[in-house]
């Protein structure tokens, strides 16, 4: 094994004793996808993983953010595994600074989204498992002048089988803060692990059901003060002029700012802050925004559909088979709203800048964007910035975006105060980074023997760069992929067209659960089962023939294939499939999914989900609990958006504000019936709760359109059934 | 001035009347495991009990509260021991996010002292605060075992199905 005191791991001795371990990730990040790490471990700095202290209590140190998708849980079981500790001993999770140059050096720093936790863990926290699980035997044999090769771990303990002595790690403290750790130990392989593959309950459970979890919203200190900003209605609109005699008059309001995003009252209170709000007078200059709706919008995609900035033949020349008299032209046209994300918590961010410090609590899944953002904004170094990042209640994708956190420390800076920025739950529906609206047109070319031959897609939606979560990003083609991501269908058809469209518009799109899979993996599975329909084929038989190169995907129909012959459609429901994956099948990064819905209508007219089945290849499996969770979760934020969870603009401002408006589903509409069957393979493992939802609406959709015997076309559902 | 009492304590406010009950909670009595979610009483996240009624602090007004009697989620474990919901909640791994939990162990305490065998019906009926983690199904189970654990055999409810 290579040691060097340039490599991955440190482990150093704190004041009180505990042993604190930190890893170089950065460069070790960027190697992922290569066989040896590089030369140059550049950089001193350092990413804490986990503290043990000198009981042998242990601190798990979270880089990543936990939005309640459990990142927290399965990166802790993969470190504490490899490093055969006693899962009984980690006692605290504690979330780890937002320091730039302790992580990877990529445009994707420690943004958590996209189902990476788990994909890069299980490369960092592995690999500084083991390193510290040699480190610990090495100590051992040591003090007692063995062979390192003869000792065993486990449930924190190093013994000697041949003398039977035995050193709990924590004795082994000094020892191992004073070596250099190796930085390739050998990986345990799945017949040795002992936490990673067990249903392993969420970490900090017990404080969410005391209350006692403090979220970016419950941040308080003395002096702190809370503001709320008036934002302009209409995207892209400015303040023309604004009077804040008002709001100065009501008590406990101490000062009104403008800031770039709109005017900022702050108040002793969250009560007074609202009340001074409500009092301001702002007239606003609402631009060109102003003359758009939902409707006009929908026009101009569709429009833009006939004219796509980006096409591509992927696969011989769909046009030509289209013209040819020997196939069938099918065509199915899907029509997408905006989707808000509305997190239980509402966006939040508190910021206290003075003359020569920043500190910031932040619900963020992007701390260290967001730190660079608030340096550019302050004009001073990212290493003068400090960001907590606190716990939050959900993020969706909506806290990859770093505004919220920005327009705190502006206002602070403004104001002077510290200051807890607190969005309503209208501010948070309104000015949201929405899931962009999209209109997609798929044609396709089946012959008499329902063999597909071509497929030609176009997908419409807003230009997401400008708004890109990675400020680096923003306005680099390449960040439109938010947009379209998932439209090329995983079959193997000969004849492949693939364009997009890009409509610049100021309203704010970005990330939300699944990204673009959501409705271009939606429109493509839905097509498939029209198109099975229409060749009189078995539509999971049909998606099979296609995945035949793709042995992951197949093993998926298979299995589903098992699934639906063992289990008779309930009498009068009807069943629909769907099928959703992501990566390419030459990478590391490739997961997949096949899903069953089964479906029924009430005497009323309205439908219900009576049982979904999933079968799920996303790798080795870490945590089968928090992935049946994650697959529940999926679920219902699918029934969310077939049911009613959509945004409507008109002119220019986004007319949904609450709950009454922006229906969530209750516990009633859920299916009571959830079966996974879980492919637990030796592949690297992803996360589970992004995109599983792209598979089960269409799976959903696909039961209705047969049962309705009606071409299901756009969200929400409503009134489309027959 | 208006005086209550907020987990056995008493308390007294003499500031704006209009101001809900949810602020003084979180903002006043320092009590912030009750959230702040919709503000219209939409979505439950800030479920307490009012003398006994589960309801939705942020549209209670503090005037309508002289002589009331409050608990929130900090009060609710007894001897330091946590209420059989909250018990329940741990054995199902119910939280995700856990924003929304402190009131929807609220609402499930009052519901199980109506319904203390609940069919899934009653649940589906009753228990309607929102959770975007989508922990139902978890929280179905958390309920049914929380009435189990409330019988006086402790033996568990038979009633109604659950996957």
């Amino acid at each position: 094994m290579s040691m060097s005191r340039r490599g991955f791991l440190r482990a150093t001795l704190s004041g009180g004793g505990a042993l604190i371990v930190c890893a170089a990730a950065g460069p070790a990040l960027q190697a992922l996808d290569k066989a040896a790490e590089p030369e140059d471990k550049q950089g001193t700095a350092l990413i804490p993983l986990l503290e043990m202290s000198a009981d042998g209590s242990i601190t798990f140190i979270n880089s990543r953010s936990d939005m309640g998708q459990g990142a927290a849980t399965s990166l802790a079981q993969m470190l504490l595994d490899e490093m055969d500790a006693d899962w009984d001993k980690l006692v605290a999770v504690k979330e780890g600074l937002a320091q730039r140059d302790l992580y990877e050096k990529g445009p994707f720093a420690l943004v958590t989204v996209g189902a990476i936790s788990m994909f890069f863990g299980w490369h960092t926290h592995r690999k500084a498992g083991a390193s510290l699980r040699h480190a610990f035997k090495a100590a051992a044999a040591r003090r007692w002048q063995v062979g390192a090769d003869r000792l065993q771990t486990g449930n924190s303990v190093v013994t000697d089988p041949v003398s039977s002595k035995r050193f709990s790690y924590h004795e082994l403290i000094a020892d191992v803060a004073s070596m250099e750790l190796p930085d390739d130990a050998p990986l345990k392989t799945r017949e040795q692990a002992r936490i990673v593959g067990k249903p392993v309950p969420q970490v900090r459970a017990r404080e969410r059901v005391t209350g006692e979890a403090l979220y970016g919203m419950d941040v308080d200190f003395p002096g702190l003060k809370t503001a709320m900003v008036e934002r302009p209605p209409v995207f892209g609109g400015k303040i023309r002029r604004f009077d804040k005699r008002g709001a100065l008059a009501v008590s406990g309001v101490v000062a009104v700012v403008e800031v770039t995003s709109g005017v900022a009252v702050i108040a002793d209170t969250f009560w007074a802050a609202q009340k001074g709000r409500a009092a301001l007078k702002v007239e606003w200059e609402n631009g060109p925004f102003e003359q758009q709706s939902s409707q006009s919008i929908a026009a101009q995609l569709t429009k833009k559909l006939d004219t796509p900035d980006d096409k591509e033949d992927v696969a011989g020349n769909a046009g030509s088979v289209f013209a040819a008299s020997n196939v069938s032209l099918v065509e199915g046209r899907f029509s997408f709203p905006f989707v808000a994300h509305a997190t239980m918590e509402p966006m939040n961010c508190t910021a206290w800048v003075t003359d020569n410090s920043c500190e910031i609590w932040a619900p963020t899944q992007n701390k260290i964007y967001a730190v660079a953002t608030v340096a550019e904004m302050l004009g001073r170094d990212e290493a003068d910035i400090t960001l907590h990042t606190t716990l939050m209640g959900g993020g969706f994708g909506r806290r990859a975006q770093e505004d919220f956190v920005n327009e705190a420390a502006e206002v602070s800076q403004k104001s002077g105060f510290p200051v807890k920025v607190v969005w309503t739950r209208e501010d948070d529906m309104r000015h949201d980074y929405y899931r962009s609206m999209a209109e997609i047109r798929i044609r396709s070319g089946l012959d008499k023997n329902g063999k597909l031959h071509a497929w030609e897609s176009g997908v419409s939606m807003i230009d997401t760069a400008p708004f890109h979560f990675v400020p680096l990003m923003r306005n680099n083609p390449e960040a439109r992929d938010i947009g379209y991501a998932g439209q090329k269908p995983a079959y193997a058809i000969p004849h492949l067209h693939l364009s997009q469209s890009f409509t610049k518009l100021p309203i704010t799109v970005g990330i939300l659960r699944g990204i673009s899979h959501g409705y271009t993996n939606l429109a493509n599975e839905v097509m498939i089962d029209r198109l099975a329909g229409i060749a009189g084929r078995d539509p999971l038989d049909l998606r099979a023939e296609m995945l035949r190169d793709n042995p992951r995907a197949a093993l998926v129909i298979e299995k589903l294939q098992q699934l639906a012959s063992r289990n008779p459609v309930p009498k009068s429901m009807s069943r629909g499939f769907a099928f959703a994956y992501e990566g390419n099948v030459q990478d590391r990064f490739q997961y997949y999914s096949g899903h069953i819905a089964d479906v029924g209508r009430n005497d009323d007219g309205t439908w219900f989900v009576h049982k979904i089945w999933i079968v799920a290849d996303h790798g080795r499996v870490i945590n089968p609990s928090g992935f049946r969770r994650q697959v529940e979760g999926a679920i219902v934020f699918a029934l969310s958006m077939l049911r009613g969870t959509a945004i409507t603009v008109d002119k220019g401002a986004v007319v949904e504000g609450n709950f009454g408006d922006y229906p969530l589903p209750t516990i009633s509409d859920t299916p009571k019936y959830v079966e996974i069957e879980l492919i637990d393979n030796d592949e690297w493992p992803m996360g589970v709760g992004e995109k599983m939802q792209a598979g089960i609406q269409p799976a959903i959709i696909n039961a209705l359109e047969k049962l309705s015997d009606t071409n299901i076309g756009r969200l929400p559902i409503a009134d489309q059934l027959s | 001035m208006i005086k209550l009492s907020v987990n056995g304590t008493s308390l007294t406010y003499d500031g704006d009347e209009d101001m809900p009950l949810l602020w003084f909670l979180r903002e006043n009595a320092g009590l912030t495991g009750t959230k702040y979610g919709c503000g219209i009483g939409q979505c439950g996240a800030c479920t307490v009990h009012l003398d006994g009624e589960a309801v939705r602090s942020c549209s209670v007004p503090m005037a309508s509260l002289d002589g009331a009697g409050v608990t929130t989620i900090e009060g609710l474990p007894q001897d330091g021991k946590l209420h059989s919901v909250q018990a329940a909640w741990l054995e199902e791994d119910v939280p995700q996010c856990g924003y929304c939990q402190a009131g929807q162990i609220m609402a499930a305490v009052q519901f199980l002292r109506q319904f203390p065998n609940p069919t899934d019906d009653d649940i589906d009926a009753h228990h309607t605060n929102l959770c975007r983690c989508g922990t139902y199904g978890p929280i179905r189970k958390a309920i049914r075992r929380a009435a189990a654990l409330a019988q006086p055999t402790g033996g568990s409810s038979t009633r109604g199905s659950l996957s």
